[in-house]
C-alpha cells in the first residue's frame, strides 16, 4: 500500500508526458480518420492537407515536453524530415528547459560538493537563475573583480535520461515511421551524447581542451573555466558579457559584422572536425555569444562529438566534389556509410545510390565552391524541398536498414545547424578557411 | 507500553544520557530488535538499572528522543543559517524539507529498522510523537509567515488542515526516501523540489480561489434568480 502511494507520486511530471504522447497519437489518429472520410467522398484530397495538420499537432504537443525526451522528439523530427520546413527550423532553435531549482536546493547541492554554500563562496551570488542551461540552470555570481556564470544541474537528471528516452521508443516507431533497428541505432547514440551532457566533470575537461585548442581561430573567445569551482554537478565559467546571437539576429546584425560572425564560426567548426576531430555538436544561437568587440563568444561544451577515425575518412570524402566522377569510389563510400547494403535487391540499390547521389550533392554544393553565399533563400528552399520529398519516400520508410551510420547523427546535425545560423547571418564564407593558407 | 516522560532540565549527566542512547541503537541495529528487558540491557551496558531510569522511562521513550533530536537537530541547524532567516515560506520549507533528509540520511539504518518494526507513519506511531509536534509546530510559524506576506491565500476552515496535510506530506517524503535508490538520494531531492512547489502552488492565490469565488457567485445568483 506504501509502496505504491510512493511510486504514484514520482513521476507525476512523467505521467503527463506520457498522456501527452497518447493525447497526440489520438489526434494523429482523428487527423488519418478525417483524412480518409474526406478521401471517400472526394478521392483526389491531397496528403498535403493530412501533413499539415499532423505536423500542427506533432509540433504543438512536442513543444511542451520538457527534457530529453523533447529533445529526442526534436532530433528525430529533423532526422527524419517529419516536420515541413518551417516546423523544423522553429524546432531547432527551440531549447529544452527544466522547471526551475529553487535557491535552497542550489545551496544544498552546493554543500554536497564543496561543504559551502553559495554565498561564502561567491561575494555576490543571483537567487534566481538568469538563464536556463542544457539540464540545469545558469546564475550569476561575483568573486573578486570577476563575474561567472555558474551552471547547475537538476538533480536525477541523469536517471531520467533513460526513463525518458524508453518512454519516446514506442511513439517514435509510430509516429515517426521509424523500424525497430534504425530507431534503436539512433537511441542509443543519443542516449550516449546526453548521459556525456549529464557529466560535469567531462564537459569540465573538454570545456577546457577544445578551448584551449581552438583558441587559433581569429575573432572567436571562450570563457575561462574553474575547476576549484566545479563538481559534478556544478560548473563554473567567466560570466561572457554580450547578446545571445539568437536575440541579436532578432534585432538585426549590421552585415559587415555578420560577416565576420559567420566565417568565424565557419572557421571554427571547420577547425574541430578537421583538426580536432571533435565538434561542439550544438550550434543552437544561444550557444554563441555576440561580445561587444564584435568577436564570436562560444560557450556549452556539454554535447561533444568525437569523431572515429574511419568513420572520418569516408565521411568527409562525401564533401569532396571529385567523388562523383567516380563510380567505384562513391559505391565504396556509399556503402561504408551505411547508404546501400551488399544484400539489396538490384533495385534498391539502385534506387538508394540514385537518392543519395542528390542528397550529398545538394548538402554538400557549399564545398564545391570557393565561397558560397548562404543568403541564398533559392539554396535553402531546394534543401527543405528535398528533406520533404525524402520524408515521404516510401522506399525509405520501408527499409529495414538503417540507412546511414549513427556517427553520421550528430555531425549532420551540426551541419543543419551551422547552415540555418549562417543563413540567418545571410554571409558569404570563404569555404577554404584562412588558418589552413 | 506507555512511559513516563523525564523532564530533561532535570540535572541528568549528558554523558550517561548519550551512552544510553548510542548503546541501545547499537543494539538495535545490530539485532534488528530491543534488547529483551531493560535489566539485560542494563547489565550489557554496566550501569544499574536506577540509572537507566533516571534518564528514561522504557525503551521506546529513548527511540522517541533519538527521532525527537533529528527533528530539532534540522531546526537548529535552520535557525542557526543566517539566509533562512530572508527566505519565502516556499523556500523556508524547500530547505526544512532538504535539511530534515539530510539529519535524516544520517540516521538512515536507524530509520529503517523503526520503519519496518512501526506501524503506519501517517497514524503517526508512539516513536514519532515528539518529532512530529516539533514538525507541526515549526511548519505552523513559516505558514503564519506566509499568510502575513501574502504569500499563502487565506482561507477560513481550510488553512487549519494545513500544518496536517504538510505532515502528510513528510511522510510521504519519507516513505520516498525509504526506497530512493539513485546515488545520493538524487530523485528524493528532485521530489522535494516538486512536491513543495506543487503544495505552495496550491495554498498560493490562485486557481483555488478563483474557482471557489465563482462557485459562490454562481450560487448567489441563482438563490436571486
Amino acid at each position: 500500500m506504501k509502496e505504491e502511494e510512493e511510486n504514484h507520486s514520482i513521476p507525476v511530471s512523467k505521467v503527463n508526458r506520457v498522456t501527452h504522447f497518447l493525447t497526440t497519437g489520438a489526434r494523429i489518429g482523428r487527423n488519418y480518420l478525417r483524412h480518409y472520410g474526406r478521401k471517400l467522398v472526394d478521392p483526389d484530397t491531397p496528403r498535403d492537407l493530412l501533413h499539415e495538420a499532423n505536423a500542427d499537432d506533432i509540433y504543438a504537443s512536442l513543444s511542451r515536453l520538457k527534457g530529453s525526451a523533447l529533445k529526442v522528439a526534436q532530433m528525430l523530427s529533423m532526422d527524419r524530415n517529419l516536420l515541413p520546413a518551417a516546423y523544423q527550423r522553429k524546432f531547432a532553435m527551440a531549447q529544452y528547459s527544466v522547471p526551475p531549482l529553487s535557491y535552497p536546493l542550489v545551496v544544498k547541492t552546493f554543500r554536497s560538493s564543496f561543504g559551502k554554500g553559495p554565498e561564502e563562496i561567491f561575494d555576490t551570488f543571483t537567487h534566481k537563475a538568469v538563464n536556463a542551461a542544457s539540464m540545469g540552470q545558469v546564475h550569476k555570481a561575483t568573486l573578486g573583480k570577476r563575474t561567472l556564470a555558474v551552471k547547475i544541474q537538476y538533480p536525477g537528471v541523469a536517471d531520467s535520461v533513460k526513463s525518458d528516452l524508453a518512454m519516446v521508443r514506442p511513439i517514435a516507431l509510430s509516429m515517426f515511421h521509424l523500424s525497430p533497428t534504425e530507431y534503436d541505432q539512433f537511441i542509443s547514440e543519443v542516449e550516449a551524447r546526453m548521459l556525456e551532457e549529464t557529466d560535469y566533470q567531462l564537459e569540465l575537461r573538454r570545456s577546457i581542451a577544445l578551448s584551449e585548442k581552438s583558441k587559433v581561430i581569429p575573432h572567436v573567445v571562450f570563457p575561462k573555466y574553474y575547476p576549484e569551482y566545479s563538481s559534478s554537478r556544478i560548473l563554473t565559467m567567466d560570466w561572457l558579457e554580450g547578446e545571445p546571437l539568437g536575440e541579436a539576429l532578432k534585432s538585426g546584425i549590421p552585415s559587415d559584422q555578420a560577416q565576420v560572425l559567420g566565417q568565424a564560426m565557419w572557421n571554427f567548426y571547420h577547425f574541430q572536425m578537421h583538426q580536432l576531430r571533435a565538434v561542439h555538436a550544438d550550434p543552437h544561437p544561444g550557444n554563441f555569444i555576440l561580445m561587444p568587440d564584435g568577436k564570436l563568444g562560444i560557450i556549452d561544451f556539454g554535447c561533444v562529438k568525437e569523431i572515429p577515425d574511419a568513420f572520418y575518412s569516408s565521411y568527409f570524402q562525401l564533401h569532396d566534389p571529385s567523388l562523383f566522377d567516380d563510380e567505384q569510389r562513391k559505391i565504396r563510400v556509399f556503402s561504408e556509410l551505411g547508404f546501400i547494403y551488399p544484400d539489396d535487391s538490384p533495385k534498391d540499390r539502385a534506387f538508394f545510390i540514385d537518392l543519395f547521389t542528390q542528397l550529398v550533392a545538394l548538402l554538400g554544393r557549399p564545398f564545391r565552391f570557393e565561397s558560397f553565399d548562404f543568403a541564398d533563400d533559392r539554396y535553402f528552399a531546394t534543401l527543405y524541398d528535398f528533406g520533404e520529398k525524402v520524408a515521404n519516400l516510401k522506399e525509405l520508410r520501408r527499409s529495414k536498414r538503417p540507412r546511414g551510420v549513427r556517427d553520421a547523427i550528430y555531425l549532420n546535425r551540426t551541419y543543419f545547424g551551422l547552415y540555418t545560423i549562417l543563413h540567418d547571418l545571410k554571409v558569404r564564407v570563404r569555404i577554404k578557411p584562412s588558418y589552413e593558407a | 507500553m506507555e512511559t513516563t516522560r523525564k523532564s530533561t532540565t532535570k540535572k541528568a549527566t549528558p554523558s550517561a544520557r548519550k551512552k544510553i542512547v548510542r548503546a541501545y541503537k547499537d543494539v538495535l541495529l545490530k539485532t534488528g530488535k530491543p534488547p529483551a528487558s531493560v535489566y539485560s540491557f542494563c547489565l550489557d551496558l554496566g550501569i544499574e538499572e536506577e540509572e537507566f531510569y533516571s534518564e528514561f522511562g522504557s525503551f521506546a521513550g529513548i527511540e522517541r528522543e533519538i527521532w525527537k533530536e533529528i527533528m530539532n537537530g534540522t531546526i537548529r541547524r535552520l535557525s542557526a543559517d543566517k539566509a533562512f532567516q530572508g527566505f519565502t515560506a516556499r523556500e523556508k520549507m524547500l530547505a526544512l524539507c532538504y535539511t530534515l533528509i539530510e539529519e535524516l540520511t544520517r540516521e538512515r539504518s536507524f530509520v529503517l529498522v523503526q520503519l519496518e518494526r512501526g506501524g503506519k507513519l501517517e497514524l503517526a506511531p508512539p516513536f514519532l510523537r515528539d518529532f512530529r509536534e516539533a514538525y507541526l509546530s515549526f511548519t505552523e510559524k513559516i505558514l503564519q509567515e506566509g499568510q502575513e506576506t501574502g504569500e499563502i491565500a487565506r482561507r477560513p476552515y481550510l488553512e487549519r488542515g494545513y500544518s496536517r496535510l504538510f505532515w502528510l506530506h513528510l511522510v510521504s517524503l519519507i516513505m520516498f526516501w525509504k526506497s530512493d535508490d539513485s546515488p545520493a538520494f538524487a530523485r528524493t531531492d528532485a521530489y522535494v523540489e516538486k512536491s513543495v512547489q506543487l503544495a505552495f502552488d496550491l495554498i498560493g492565490k490562485g486557481i483555488v480561489d478563483s474557482a471557489v469565488d465563482l462557485a459562490r457567485f454562481m450560487f448567489q445568483s441563482r438563490r436571486q434568480v
